[in-house]
């Protein structure tokens, strides 16, 4: 629980933060430090430094434009559930952001740090995936792009190079109508055994338009639940359609389980959850 | 306003100090020139230690000192267990403070840094090596026992560490009974996790030959008892400071390897040493609590009445044997597994057993937890082997009012209990015959909702000694206090109990306050320091109130005995005319004149006119030894929904109908309920250590092992009756572990009477969603393959 030595720099800009980065392939960004430091007190890391930018201005703007959302990466879970614009546009964020953990953690957690971290159980994954939410990063290069499809390459493993510093993440608008967030939490961690972002479109009859579903938690990775998609798309939303989209949603997940969740267990709890996220949006 | 100090909601007095931050815990002990202690721990279950390097370790920055399980080879006595069950053939196996030629546990200590400050000695573990040869590693118990098993001690065959057995005989009742109902019950390994983990500081002086100290510990004058033994410092030169202690649950009662380490580190160095646990070595080095196997057998007639309960139980008592590890599954257990109920024949066969694993000892209940489990589980299967319901069952067998005093078949004394009183009272607040007509209407529309109950009763308030004695308890079990009132008639009160968050400095103030008719906040209570208190057994086992109680109550009425005798001199009245009331002496007939014990107080600190021959002075000790046990009881009810979907169990209703004898402080008693009740649903539902066939821990943090958590809990419901222990001079009878004894089996029965409908009669601890989701799945997919 004590940390191995190492140095702390508190970056003055995000290019600042770039170029110590260059210089130092082993340092580490830090922006609330609640998957970062206790990982460091377990020495599971221990980078010889320590780049701070949660404070950077530049990376805690909240942004609602016309045809998109955009919040910089140091923005805080509190700071997202109390952005009364963003509810508006963008429920399913507050939705989510409201159970991560306890208030402690939401004071401190930022959104650039869960998507830069990628635990495969944390609760944002699953709006990432579901809203097809874009990374916008800059390195010593420039900057770039990349799709939510593209970010979780493996647990604790994006597509973001370790020179590269996330600076915000993007959302299209307008999203789905009919938005949520359902989650089973773990009972030890309180993180998501499977957690389930729903984003619906349908038009008068229930018949539905649009149809975005991601799943975190249950699954090695999280992703996508496309059968589910377009299975319901053109259907009406109904108990049976939503439990039928949800075994398709299911099955498109790779699970692996562990001594006490076993892999059919996750699996048919991604598919409960699927079914209940879809049934509270009718 | 005094007459009414018992009974009444005082608020905590601790609380002012612990909420605002100003509480002295171990870790807060800050001394000059102080060392940081950290210690290496095996990451093998099971390995022979071929060499230790210290080499690299010793060069780095800031380390003072690094030693070795050679190094103190000869130079510490092992560490001990205080607890020899007799006749169990106790194998009383040798436990190295640092382990030297063979580790037998994840977290064996191996060697001891000590630096400038805590991250240079974590930094110089890391640059120790050691050369280990891994040897195979037994967990399990059952596992542990069989023939051609990795063997953990020479001198313990098959691993078993100790044999016991006791009762009556049963072999009659289970040839002859028509119906006989078997189980095996696993009742899994928890981990206690108090909010503070363990942590020690030792100081030495070398002039004087004094050693001081501060640790979390439950029984302070144990701990110095224990370690001067093993440190060769008489108790006269040790000193053992335990001020503030952040829970203990049971894992603070044992002597353990670290705070000896530690002293033996100040002494060797001339300077004071401080360790601190991590929550991730707590996990694997403090002590668990239950793990049994337990068979289980019960004969009864058709109409419901038990003729005999007969146990078998296997208790994994881990790598060594810890301070009252022995104790626990034997005497704690064995005694009671008739639980509440008019048993004629019992017996109880208990083997001990060693493995790979963290020593077990007790936690919070102890033994009685187990016993109260594997009877209450198994009056519910009898219940639906005969087709009658589990209320009805108990009834038949609950003992009744007129039994009292009442010794069942282990030869131990029931004190007093109305038990069908506390039923009733739980079922009209439950309203039970509603519930069940619900019950029935929600499984037509697929939803599972059950109830489950515990009719228990278990056996607390720890001595008397001579018992202790008998059972084989290297200590004795009575308390000690001391009441002190200075000139101005504040009382310093001294007790051998050692609070931990319970809330005594509450209630201890309130019995001296009711008895001396003083304000509960003129009174101070002191705990938790050898040097301040002369002797004393600690808190466990439910024990201080009944115990410390007693022996305050005697030293307060020596008090005012004295203060009567004073006081009769001043009104100029014969003694026997004096009367005392709310903190006043006057006059039989003559409330006008009067003196009040402060004034009293004063004179005889001032001694200018006592009655000839009294000496001054107003302080008075009692070391109380009770007459027997006593023997909290009641009724719970747990109401709980299943989801066949994921298998959640979901607590909806919970209701607690308690008898802790008289209740001197009924806010702190509720709270001891309450978090008795949610340490026990976490057996039934959350926790459970897990370990690999390694014997690695599998469960080693908060991500993986479940502790409960507010969220998951209803509003309990809590009543109480009241029937006074005739055994102790309050009547009381303890509450710190009813909850934890009485909720386990509540919960499980209630989630085995929702899964009845799928023909579940029993899943083992804890009922965590994928075990009942997977329950349920086999019983459909069997129902489906039937039809
Ligand atoms: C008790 C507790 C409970 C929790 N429960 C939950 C839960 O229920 N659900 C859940 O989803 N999460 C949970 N979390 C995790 C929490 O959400 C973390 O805050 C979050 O995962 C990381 O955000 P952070 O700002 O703290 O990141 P940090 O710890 O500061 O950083 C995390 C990682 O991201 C990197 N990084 C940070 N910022 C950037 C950037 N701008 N560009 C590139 N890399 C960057 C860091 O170098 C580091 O590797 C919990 C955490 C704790 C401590």
């Amino acid at each position: 629980m004590i940390p191995a030595t190492f140095k702390y720099q508190r970056a003055h800009s995000v290019d600042d933060a770039i170029a110590a980065l260059a210089k130092d392939p082993g340092a580490k960004l830090l922006q609330g430090g609640h998957s970062l430091l206790p990982l460091m007190k377990l020495r599971l890391a221990r980078p010889g430094l320590v780049v701070d930018i949660g404070q950077l201005a530049e990376l805690r703007t909240i942004d609602v434009k016309a045809d998109s959302v955009f919040i910089g990466a140091a923005v805080r879970y509190h700071e997202i559930a109390d952005h009364a614009p963003l509810a508006q546009v963008m429920p399913v964020l507050k939705k989510t952001v409201s159970v991560i953990a306890d208030p402690q953690v939401r004071h401190r957690g930022t959104i650039g740090g869960s998507a830069a971290h990628a635990d495969p159980t944390s609760d944002l994954a699953a709006v990432f995936l579901a809203a097809d939410a874009r990374f916008m990063v800059r390195g010593p290069g420039g900057e770039r792009v990349i799709r939510a499809a593209d970010w979780y390459v493996a647990p604790l493993i994006t597509a973001l190079a370790s020179d590269e510093v996330l600076l915000g993440i993007e959302f299209a608008r307008p999203s789905p109508d009919h938005q949520t967030y359902l989650k089973f939490a773990h009972p030890a961690s309180g993180y998501a055994l499977a957690g389930v972002a729903a984003l619906v479109s349908y038009d008068a009859t229930l018949h539905v338009t649009k149809a975005q579903i991601a799943v975190t938690g249950a699954g090695v990775l999280p992703f996508r639940a496309k059968p589910a998609e377009n299975f319901l798309t053109g259907e009406r939303l109904t108990r049976e359609s939503a439990e039928q989209a949800a075994q398709l949603g299911a099955d498109a997940g790779e699970y692996e389980g562990d001594v006490q969740y076993p892999a059919e267990y996750r699996k048919n709890l991604a598919r409960v959850m699927i079914r209940r996220a879809l049934e509270s949006l009718a | 306003m005094s007459q009414m100090v018992l009974g009444s909601r005082v608020l905590r007095k601790e609380d002012v100090r612990l909420v605002a931050g100003q509480g002295q815990y171990t870790d807060d002990i800050r001394l000059p020139g102080m060392l940081y202690a950290a210690i290496l721990r095996s990451p093998h279950a099971h390995a022979r230690i071929k060499q230790v390097n210290i080499k690299a370790a010793q060069d780095m920055p800031g380390v003072v000192k690094i030693y070795t399980g050679a190094d103190l080879q000869g130079k510490l006595q092992s560490i001990p267990t205080a607890w020899i069950p007799p006749e169990s053939d106790l194998k009383m196996v040798a436990h190295p403070a640092l382990a030297s030629d063979k580790v037998r546990y994840v977290g064996d200590g191996v060697a001891m840094v000590v630096a400038h400050s805590r991250s240079q000695a974590e930094d110089a573990l890391e640059a120790i090596s050691v050369e280990y040869e891994p040897l195979p590693a037994v967990h399990d118990q059952l596992d542990a026992m069989k023939d051609g098993a990795v063997q953990l001690h020479d001198d313990a065959a098959h691993n078993v560490a100790l044999h016991w057995k006791v009762g009556t005989e049963t072999d009659e009742a289970f040839r002859t009974a028509d119906v006989v109902v078997r189980q095996t019950f696993r009742q899994q390994r928890l981990i206690p996790n108090p909010m503070e983990p363990r942590a020690a500081v030792a100081q030495f002086n070398s002039a004087t030959g004094d050693m001081t100290v501060w640790a979390t510990s439950q029984n302070p004058h144990i701990h110095r008892f224990l370690m001067s033994v093993v440190l060769g410092i008489p108790e006269h030169k040790l000193r053992l400071v335990a001020q503030d202690v952040g829970g203990g649950f049971g894992s603070k009662i044992a002597c353990y390897p670290d705070e000896v380490l530690v002293a033996y580190a100040a002494r060797d160095l001339g300077v004071p040493v401080k360790w601190t646990e991590t929550r991730a070595e707590h996990f694997t080095i403090t002590t668990h609590g239950r793990d049994h196997v337990d068979e289980v057998e019960l004969a009864g007639t058709r109409d419901g009445r038990v003729l005999a309960i007969r146990v078998k139980a296997y208790a994994n008592l881990g790598a060594y044997l810890s301070t009252a590890g022995p104790g626990v599954p034997t005497i704690l257990f064995g005694l009671i597994v008739n639980g509440a109920y008019d048993i004629p024949q019992a017996s109880t066969e208990v083997y001990g057993v060693f493995t790979n694993t963290t020593p077990v000892d007790a936690y919070r209940g102890a033994g009685r937890p187990e016993a109260t489990f594997l009877i209450e589980r198994i009056m519910d299967r009898y219940a639906q082997e005969i087709g009658m319901d589990p209320v009805q069952v108990r009834r038949v067998n609950l003992l009744k009012k007129e039994q009292f005093p009442f010794t069942n078949a282990f030869g131990i004394t029931y004190d007093s209990g109305d038990y069908h009183r506390a039923l009733d009272r739980a079922l009209e607040m439950l309203d039970y015959a509603a519930l069940r007509r619900e019950q029935a209407s929600l499984k037509a529309q697929g939803k599972y909702i059950g109830i489950g109950f515990s009719t228990y009763v278990e056996m607390c308030g720890l001595g008397p000694s001579q018992v202790a004695g008998a059972v084989g308890f290297q200590g004795g079990l009575w308390e000690s206090a001391t009441v002190r009132l200075h000139p101005s008639g504040k009382a310093t009160v001294l007790t051998g109990a050692s609070p931990h968050g319970q809330g005594e400095e509450t209630t201890f103030a309130q019995i001296v306050a009711q008895r001396l008719g003083l304000p509960v906040e003129d009174i101070d209570i002191v705990h938790g320091d050898t040097d301040r208190v002369s002797m004393g057994w600690g808190t466990y086992g439910s024990r201080s109130t009944a115990v410390g109680g007693g022996a305050l109550a005697q030293a307060s009425d020596r008090i005012l005995a004295k203060a009567r005798t004073i006081a009769a001199h001043m009104l100029e009245v014969p003694e026997d005319a004096v009367r005392f009331e709310e903190g006043k002496f006057h006059p039989e007939g003559n409330a006008t004149k009067s003196v009040s014990i402060q004034d009293v107080t004063l004179q005889a600190h001032l001694g200018w006119n006592l009655p000839a021959g009294l000496e001054p002075g107003m302080e008075a000790s009692a070391f109380y030894d009770p007459t027997n046990f006593t023997y909290p009881f009641g009724t719970h009810v747990a109401v709980v929904s299943v989801d066949p979907d994921t298998g959640e169990v979901r607590l909806v209703r919970y209701i607690a109908v308690d008898d802790c004898g008289t209740v001197i402080n009924p806010m702190i008693v509720e709270g001891q309920v309450h978090g008795g009740i949610v340490q026990g649903v976490g057996q039934a539902l959350y926790e459970g250590a897990l370990y690999d066939d390694a014997g690695q821990l599998l469960t080693g943090s908060f991500l993986d092992y479940a502790m409960p958590k507010a969220r998951f809990f209803p509003t309990i419901e809590i009543d109480r009756t009241e029937t006074p222990s005739p055994h102790n001079p309050l009547g009381v009878k303890g509450v710190g572990e009813t909850g934890t004894i009485a909720s386990t089996p509540a919960v499980v029965n209630a989630v085995m009477d929702a899964l009845s409908s799928f023909g579940v009669t029993d899943l083992a601890m804890p009922l965590t969603p994928p075990k009942v989701w997977a329950a349920i799945q086999n019983a459909q997919s069997m129902k489906g393959g039937q039809s």
